[in-house]
């Protein structure tokens, strides 16, 4: 759960309160239809996961390839399964080490 | 004298342009006509305005933002009301015969019965959704996009080899905006800028409450309902309540959404856009393409916080031409609402730009550049020669 923690920490940052409120950043929690997400915010939270992991994430990249519903439907856990994926492929099994 | 039948979809938003363009065709002699639910147009037209009814089908309420509006706009209302209104735009052709059908880009029926009937057609975009394929960093979705426009030509059984994008005319594409706000129009469309007119049954408008000593601000997020739009509405309204000593605002919301404003600010359900624009310092808006046309056309910068469908697309239009700035609709609280007010409104470089759009609206053109390249379409294509298809 540390990487979801991180994650929703730069969540948090990118979104802002929302109306003044924090927003209620779940694994659940989708981000184009819970959080708001535009086209720009995927850009800043790519940017911000790259600048805080040290390493390109290319979220925004794998997020536009995806099918309508996917996208629509993309939650707070997908994205920290992406990270997970692309910066500790060594954990995963299928990834050098 | 040719005739013209436009094809419209019951928004307000898209049949807005045809009232003008309708008018400059008739000052020139020519027959307009319009096909669409009556139900809907007929009180935008006003009661002079001939009508092909489609008749009316019930739609589910367009909401939501992101894809998940886009798609609910194609699979709950454009496809749906395409295949159901499709026998009847082909009858209103048959019956009006038009030398040119002009087919807002949301009616794909009347690009399909054009074709079939062999009757030349223009694109008419009154949205920038379909302007520039907005979609196609996301190529599954674009896709799914022009699979909707694909079911719906193979469902009228049309011929599988002559299908085409229904959103862009062979003959002729006009769109309501110009490259200085919205810097994808592809160059095969004319960019006419915005068709405004006089349209009937306009309220009436406090005149007397406007203090001349004092900037004044419209706030317009669009008819819909709802909490986000509510939310968004109270924090405009918490934003400007502190700025009574410089400028008044006027809400276009229904009063009881906004109660126990302070004397600088007024909710009224509906105003006189038109009049009241020359009076206007800033807008904020939701970022529909008639409300930023209207105003840029009037040289006010703006306030966007986008909802949905082109309205982001609107929105970053207007930011950038330098005319405004964007905020977010779900998100801005009274504090980020009122810095952005305070910015547009000191700042008189938006002014500026905003006038320069204005000006590119005038050199476009608006509804007599679109009527004279109707005209010309009309002329150089005669629909006698192409009326033979089947229809069958």
């Amino acid at each position: 759960m540390a990487l979801f923690e991180e994650v929703a920490g730069i969540l948090r940052e990118v979104v802002g309160p929302c109306g003044g409120c924090p927003p209620p950043i779940t694994p659940n929690a989708t981000l184009e239809g819970d959080l708001r997400f535009d086209s720009i915010d995927l850009v800043r939270v790519d940017a911000a996961l790259a600048a805080h992991l040290g390493t390109r994430v290319g979220l925004a990249e794998h997020v536009r390839g995806l099918e309508l519903d996917a996208i629509s439907g993309f939650t707070v856990s997908d994205l920290v399964d992406h990270v997970h994926h692309v910066h500790h492929p060594d954990r995963t099994g299928n990834g050098a080490a | 004298m040719s005739r013209f039948l436009f094809v419209v979809p019951p928004l307000a938003g898209h049949v807005n342009p045809t009232i003008g363009l309708g008018a400059a065709l008739a000052a020139r002699g020519h027959d307009v006509a319009w096909c669409g639910p009556e139900l809907h147009i007929r009180p935008l037209l006003g009661p002079d305005a001939v009508v092909h009814p489609t008749g009316t089908r019930l739609h589910r309420p367009q909401a939501g933002h992101g894809l998940a509006a886009i798609r609910s706009v194609w699979d709950r209302f454009i496809v749906p009301f395409a295949r159901f209104s499709l026998p009847a735009v082909e009858k209103a052709v048959l019956d009006a015969r038009p030398d040119v059908v002009v087919v807002d880009q949301h009616s794909p029926a009347g690009a399909i019965a054009a074709h079939r009937l062999g009757v030349p057609w223009a694109t008419l975009a009154a949205s920038t959704m379909e302007l520039g394929e907005p979609l196609a960093d996301m190529p599954r979705v674009l896709a799914w996009l022009h699979g909707r426009m694909r079911h719906l030509w193979d469902k009228a059984g049309m011929p599988a080899d002559e299908y085409f994008d229904l959103r862009s005319s062979p003959y002729l594409r006009l769109a309501c905006t110009t490259k200085a706000l919205t810097g994808a129009l592809p160059d095969d469309f004319v960019g006419v800028g915005p068709i405004l007119a006089a349209r009937p049954g306009q309220p009436d408008f406090p005149w007397d409450w406007l203090d001349q000593g004092k900037q004044h601000v419209l706030v317009s997020v669009g008819t819909l309902a709802d909490d986000v739009s509510e939310r968004f509405l109270r924090e405009v309204a918490a934003a400007l309540t502190p700025l009574g000593d410089q400028l008044q605002a006027v809400f276009v919301a229904p009063p009881e959404v906004l109660p126990d404003l302070p004397a600088h600010l007024v909710a009224l359900p509906r105003v006189p856009m038109l009049a009241l624009l020359p009076r206007v310092d800033l807008v904020v808006s939701h970022g529909g393409l008639n409300t930023v046309c209207e105003s840029l056309a009037h040289g006010v910068p703006l306030v966007v916080a986008p909802i949905r469908h082109d309205q982001p697309i609107n929105a970053n239009g207007v930011v950038a031409a330098g005319a405004g700035l964007r905020v977010g609709f779900a998100r801005a609280d009274a504090e980020q609402l009122r810095a952005a007010v305070t910015t547009v409104l000191g700042d008189p470089a938006h002014r500026v730009a905003a006038a320069q759009v204005r000006q590119s609206f005038a050199s476009a053109g608006g509804a007599d550049a679109a009527a004279a390249a109707l005209v010309d379409l009309a002329t150089r294509s005669p629909a006698a020669a192409g009326m033979s298809r089947s229809t069958s």
